[in-house]
């Protein structure tokens, strides 16, 4: 990197913003996707709107590449550094801006942490309501770019239908204020567009988050079940009959047993072969009608048990459960593959069974966690990245649950985003056209592809050079 | 001109024969426009990539209800997705609908409404509104308040663009974030960008029942104090509605649907706030007069308001202010109707607006920090411009270069991002 | 000395239990400062690691990295996978220790502090009068013209109280039964709690005494060694460790089984239940590691079921003013999971008066040494804490570790603030004393505390 530029950025963001120092950097060379590893030559932490403004107005003048960089929990890539290019984490920019309870929004940094937001807005009944298993540690700007989900995006969507206003700063460093929160754009939806463009438009800086009202009551039921089909088709049941829980998660027996070891231990069944997960919030008459409905759908379907839970404190331990679900199953093995693949949720039983076969088949341990409700899958396969051979059948495998689900009218990813991790399969559910046509929105926002790239977009698609597919070790790409 | 026009007729005759179903439309000012129906992507195709080559601008309409913005000036030829009306796939159990653009939105609604379903936006005249043009227009229903805007409901689409490509964006799964959502770059993008050909939208169980309270207020003040308290119960209305009436008094209206248990809860809830009311209701029946008459409120007096102002909730009674204050002034009655929750308000101002009064407003109302779009002939000259986007010059030249990107050679009429390099 | 192989560096194998998952992130005190990853728990892992596979040279940076950390294991409480970060800290930083390029002072400072001062009784008095001594002249105020930026909270030290104020406590302290079992307990004074805090020592003795406890404080022992082991000395740990075990082994209740040890200071309880840790699992120490730390019990952990049993403990409500607020000593929460205890305790003294601390899980800075070897960053992590204490209105603060006691009461007095920092056993002996004396029919005498 040029000492000049270097010097240059230093003096926008001090010492304390800079990292240079080789064995600093190392920690950023992956996000949560430890497999793929790269050392970027500089991370910068700048505190401010101007002060990201005026190192990629520098960074645009040295025609230097920039990923932008959240809390490094994605699980798809994303912030997976280039090698000549700067990491620009939004780790320092953590200011809440301002809350506005009476028109029910909030303004922060974007380096703001998910569940802080939830805490400040607590005392006034509000809520933000995406709420990603990674909540406790993940920002609202890394939620931005990955249009992050979770558990209650069932009932209320995803991010992008709670981000009310951006501030962007462009690939050169101009700003974009579109933060005033109005209900409809005016002219194109760049907002809309940008929520979910995993840093290949720009990085935004500061967001206006929409608040709900928080639920009055809330109950959560957790059914038992023998047998992981019959608690698949309850969730179809559920969905055909137009129930309107706010979350429906399965876990499998293998989860069951990690997380039952874990410090989320949350009282799951370890005999069960899988649970269900069922949220029902709203008024009183609402929860004990749906819960009453929802009640006898399980039954039917063979439940073994159904416990529930209104007490804050006994959901809250019936949660946690679920979202460290991910983490628990560092228990079981040294790694974790997770996949995120989406299905109509009228196939969820066979495409459950789907990705148990091809792990069988490639003699792979296997865990399924996943937002039934949503048709969002998250199959977890075990791996010991030190062992080549394993690592290869993992991703094999991996590319062969997303073939089956796209077979069946599914897609890539829920919630994850693309990344480094799908670029392949992006060819499996997009043509050459569809890609072109992305591609083209992206050169509009960033004509020399210095933002993020070789994300989200398969090269070859904008007549790039594709490089090097997933490694087979993980120190392979390390320079 | 009129030569030119006709070329292009003949032109179209000679390339596709009868397979566009031409016809003529005839606008405003003896102005009239040959216009194109084709039906499946190939045709679709086929018409952009001859405009391609002829540089012959083309708008993308449905039924062409909403040309009052004046992109039709830019174009000699419509395209209109009319005869493409297709249900692509329901899927009950999924709780999901693929349609042709052309599609009604009311028989859509008919169409789900066997398998316990119901979409979102209810538009003022369902029957008369195409799936494509109202995600185009951005349309809103009534109901937006609970279900939210149009652009919230799109899952998926498939788009022709300029040269002719088809290509979709998104698809049909309630949760999907692979690749771009360029799906909601297009809605609202009034067809400036490329033809939406099919769309893919969240659907919402049928309520079992449903619910208007009517209720009458007195002043302005009183209006907005009445529903900022409807909106602050713990009740999730489907609208709550202040229009003023004829005399001094205004009209406050609640709508509520859902599971009856609920609705009984809700409506209790209401009584509270509104102890004084009418109601009406039932199974729930978007046919239902009561029901016709809320999703017309936009079409309040048979037309669209020429004034919507937008806003933030707390802001709202100071715009109601500033437009009452200046028509009073020029002993002018408007006719408003508000979805207080939204921070929306529409203006009607009968057969005239004075040009000054419309100017003033414009310029008072943007000045205190509303955002305003005129609809229309009423709009003042010199009045925001509709087709101008009212943000900051980085936005309107990042909008610039997204219309540039998607249609270079200028196939769709544009905006007005012309101070944009 | 030869330097060791890299995997030997740090606990390679464990460092593999991390899947970079993140979730530990925000939980980190230095991370929270900084915003880096090389900061966070998930950073220095990662650095472990690579130090293991030989991608990194154990260098400057990476021991900055290290000693920066204030091992207050926050972010085992959130780890999913169980990763025991605290452990592994220890020992990158025993065997960092090894190799880092280290001066004279250093070492002979070290030396001093590890194996002279901590170790030592007669020298830790030394140390106290000499404090005291500095105060009374009142050298206090101009110490930062010799020891820098170290020197510049000297000043804000609560006092040292006189020779005869600061007495150790008795070998034996009998039970206090009226009826009932008389059960024995284990005590440790610890270093430099009879230097600073000697009445909390008095305090928590006295109550486990008045709640029916035999209280045996084996004479000798004096260091655990939990500073040692934080700061790469693991073999000053092994020693003091061995002393341990030796000298609470042969105390033993009336039936004859190992006696419980109560802990009134979370860093050192923390360190004692992990004892084993120190000895390979072939090393005869180890077994009887085990037996020791499975005796320790954090003092609110023994002492709260006993005062559930009782109704007549209630502080008088001039004893304190305000609302009271509970910070939960990071060696209290993190390391050894007790957080219900002291709120269940507290909710029996102060009814109704107990308010929640915003974020009480988070570390204060103090961290046993730390606070002395990197003044200003534990300042810097300090100052969150003291505003959330502002916001929360309360007027005492209670906690359950001498080195978060005198952070606070440093802090607070460095900021000007007049809320009170007691020590959780000062409550609980000055309760148990009004219910004695209230059932004594006698007044205003307040038990034979300080007699």
């Amino acid at each position: 990197m040029d000492t000049k530029l270097v010097a240059a950025l230093r003096a926008v963001v001090g010492e304390r913003g800079l990292i240079d120092d080789p064995t600093r950097l190392l920690p950023y060379e992956s996000d949560g996707l430890a497999m793929l590893a790269v050392r970027p030559p500089l991370v910068l932490l700048p505190r401010t709107t101007a002060e990201v403004a005026r190192c990629m107005q520098l960074l645009a003048e040295y025609g230097v590449s920039i990923v932008a960089r959240g809390a490094g929990t994605g699980l798809a890539g994303g912030a997976t550094p280039v090698a000549d290019g700067v990491v620009l984490s939004t780790a320092r920019m953590r200011d809440v801006l301002e809350v506005n309870v009476e028109d029910r929004f909030a303004r922060v940094q974007a380096g703001v942490v998910n569940v802080d937001l939830s805490g400040l807005c607590q005392a006034h009944g509000l809520a933000y309501a995406p709420d990603p298993s990674s909540q406790m540690a993940c920002t609202i700007g890394g939620n931005v770019a990955n249009n992050s989900g979770g558990p209650h995006c069932f009932k209320y969507g995803a991010t992008t239908r709670h981000i009310l206003g951006l501030v962007i700063v462009t690939h050169d460093g101009e700003i974009l204020d579109l933060s005033e929160p109005v209900v409809d754009p005016d002219g194109y939806d760049l907002v809309g567009l940008f929520v979910g463009s995993e840093g290949t438009f720009g990085v935004a800086t500061e967001v206006t988050v929409r608040l709900v009202p928080a639920a009055p009551v809330v109950e959560v039921q957790l059914a038992i079940f023998a047998d992981l089909d019959a608690a698949c088709d309850s969730v179809s049941e559920i969905i055909k009959q137009r129930l309107e829980p706010s979350a429906l998660e399965i876990l499998d027996k293998l989860t069951i047993e990690a997380v039952e070891d874990s410090v989320f231990a949350a009282g799951y069944p370890r005999e069960a072969e899988a649970v269900l997960l069922i949220e029902v919030e709203g008024v009183e008459t609402e929860v004990n009608g749906i819960a009453r409905e929802i009640r006898t759908i399980l039954e039917a379907r063979g439940a073994l048990e159904i416990r529930t839970a209104r007490d804050a404190t006994q959901r809250k331990k019936l949660w946690a459960g679920r979202k460290g679900a991910f983490g628990a199953m560092g228990r079981i093995a040294p790694d974790l593959y997770v996949a995120d693949a989406v299905v109509p949720r009228t196939k969820l039983r066979d495409l459950v069974r789907r990705t148990i076969e091809i792990c069988r088949e490639r003699d792979l341990r296997l865990a399924n966690v996943f937002h039934a409700g949503d048709g969002n899958l998250h199959p977890n396969i075990c791996y010991d990245r030190r062992d080549p051979d394993e690592v290869r059948r993992v991703l094999a495998a991996g590319h062969a649950i997303l073939e089956a689900c796209v077979e069946a009218g599914g897609a890539l990813t829920g919630e994850h985003g693309v990344g480094l991790e799908k670029l392949a399969e992006m060819e499996l559910l997009f043509t050459a056209d569809d890609l072109a046509a992305m591609c083209r929105v992206r050169e509009a926002w960033d004509p020399e592809r210095r933002l993020n790239p070789g994300k989200l977009l398969p090269m070859h698609a904008c007549l790039e050079i594709r490089t090097a597919a997933l490694p087979p070790a993980p120190t392979s790409l390390d320079t | 001109m009129s030569t030119a026009k006709a070329d292009l007729r003949s032109a179209l005759e000679a390339r596709f024969g009868d397979a566009l179903a031409l016809e003529t439309w005839s606008g405003p000012g003896g102005r009239s426009l040959p216009l194109a129906a084709p039906i499946g992507d190939e045709a679709w195709s086929e018409l952009l990539r001859f405009a391609r080559a002829e540089r012959v601008r083309v708008l993308p309409v449905g039924l062409g209800s909403k040309l009052e913005l004046g992109l039709v000036d830019q174009v000699e030829l419509l395209a209109s997705t009319r005869s493409d009306t297709d249900v692509i796939d329901y899927e009950p159990g999924d709780g999901t609908l693929t349609a042709r653009a052309g599609a009604r939105l009311g028989r859509l609604a008919q169409h789900i409404r066997v398998g316990g379903h119901r979409l979102t936006p209810t538009v003022p005249e369902p029957e008369r509104t195409t799936l494509g043009g109202a995600l185009a227009a951005g349309q809103d229903g009534f109901d937006r308040l609970r279900y939210g805007p149009i652009r919230h409901q799109l899952l998926g689409l498939r788009m022709a663009l300029a040269d002719g490509t088809i290509v979709k964006s998104g698809g049909k799964l309630v949760k999907n974030v692979t690749g771009y959502d360029v799906h909601r770059l297009l809605a609202g993008s009034l067809g400036t960008l490329a033809v939406i050909v099919e769309a893919s939208l969240r659907l919402y169980p049928l309520p079992e029942t449903h619910v208007l309270v009517r209720a009458s207020s007195g002043s302005t003040n009183d209006a907005l104090t009445t529903s900022r308290a409807l909106l602050a119960l713990p009740i999730r209305p489907v609208a709550v509605v202040a229009r003023n009436t004829g005399g001094s008094g205004w009209t406050i209206e609640v709508v509520l649907e859902g599971r009856d248990d609920v609705v009984t809860w809700e409506l209790a809830r209401v009584r509270e706030v509104l102890p004084v009311c009418t109601t009406e209701g039932g199974r729930h029946d978007l046919g239902a007069p009561h029901l016709r008459a809320m999703s017309a409120l936009e079409r309040r007096s048979g037309s669209w308001p020429p004034l919507t102002i937008r806003t933030r909730p707390s802001r709202l009674a100071d715009a109601l202010v500033i437009v009452e204050g200046a028509c009073l002034a020029a002993s002018l009655r408007p006719e408003i109707a508000t979805h207080p929750g939204l921070a929306l308000a529409w203006v009607w101002f009968g057969d005239e607006l004075p040009a000054e009064l419309g100017l003033r407003l414009d310029r008072e109302l943007r000045a205190d920090g509303h955002a305003l779009r005129w609809r229309g002939p009423q709009r003042p000259p010199g009045g925001q411009d509709p087709l101008r986007p009212d943000v900051p010059a980085p936005a309107r030249r990042t909008m610039f270069n997204l219309e540039r990107a998607l249609d270079p050679d200028g196939v769709f009429p544009g905006l007005r991002l012309d101070d944009a390099p | 000395m030869t330097l060791p192989d890299a995997k030997s560096l740090v606990d390679y194998a464990k460092s593999l239990d991390c899947i970079h998952c993140g979730l530990c992130l925000q939980s980190c005190p230095t991370f929270r400062l900084t915003g880096a990853e090389s900061s966070s728990p998930r950073g220095r892992i990662h650095l472990m690691r690579a130090i293991g596979e030989e991608r990194v040279e154990p260098n400057a940076a990476y021991g900055e990295e290290l000693e920066f950390c204030l091992l207050c294991r926050h972010c085992e409480s959130v780890c999913p996978a169980g990763v025991r970060f605290g452990p592994m800290m220890e020992s990158a930083r025993a065997s960092y220790e090894s190799v880092r390029p280290s001066g004279f002072l250093r070492r002979q400072l070290r030396s001093f502090g590890f194996r002279r001062l901590l170790p030592g009784r007669i020298a830790l008095r030394l140390f106290g009068s000499f404090l005291r001594a500095v105060q009374v002249l009142g050298l206090d105020r101009i110490a930062f013209l010799v020891l820098g930026e170290r020197g510049r909270d000297l000043v804000h030290l609560p006092r040292i109280a006189p020779l005869s104020a600061r007495r150790l406590l008795p070998e034996t302290i009998e039970a206090k039964v009226e009826n009932g079992q008389e059960a024995a307990v284990g005590f440790l004074e610890g270093c430099v709690m009879p230097e600073l805090f000697p009445h909390v020592n008095r305090a928590a003795a006295n109550s486990l005494a008045a709640l029916g406890a035999r209280v045996h404080t084996p004479r000798g022992i004096v260091c655990c060694g939990s500073l040692h082991a934080h700061n790469g000395d693991l073999e000053g740990a092994r020693m003091l460790a061995r002393k341990l075990i030796e000298g609470f082994e042969p105390i033993k209740g009336g039936d004859g089984e190992a006696a419980p040890i109560v802990i009134h200071s979370a860093g050192c309880g923390a360190h004692m239940r992990e004892l084993f840790e120190l000895f390979e699992a072939d090393d005869p120490w180890h077994a009887r590691a085990t037996a020791f730390a499975a005796r320790v019990t954090d003092f609110t952990q023994y002492v709260a079921p006993l005062l559930a049993a009782r109704t007549d403990v209630e502080l008088d409500e001039g004893a304190l003013e305000g609302p009271v607020t509970w910070d939960d000593p990071c060696h209290l929460c993190h390391a050894q999971g007790v957080r219900e205890e002291p709120r269940d305790i507290l909710a029996r003294l102060v009814p109704n008066r107990r308010v929640e601390l915003e974020g009480s899980e988070n570390c204060c800075g103090s961290a046993g040494i730390y606070s002395l070897l990197r003044p200003a960053d534990s300042r810097a992590v300090f100052e969150p804490k003291r505003a959330a204490l502002e916001r929360s209105g309360a007027r005492t603060l209670v906690t359950a570790n001498p080195g978060c006691q005198l952070q606070w009461q440093t802090g607070l007095r460095r900021a000007g603030s007049s809320v009170r920092v007691l020590h959780l056993a000062e409550l609980v002996e000055r309760a148990l004393s009004r219910a004695r004396s209230g059932r004594a029919g006698q007044q205003g005498h307040s038990a034979q505390q300080d007699a």
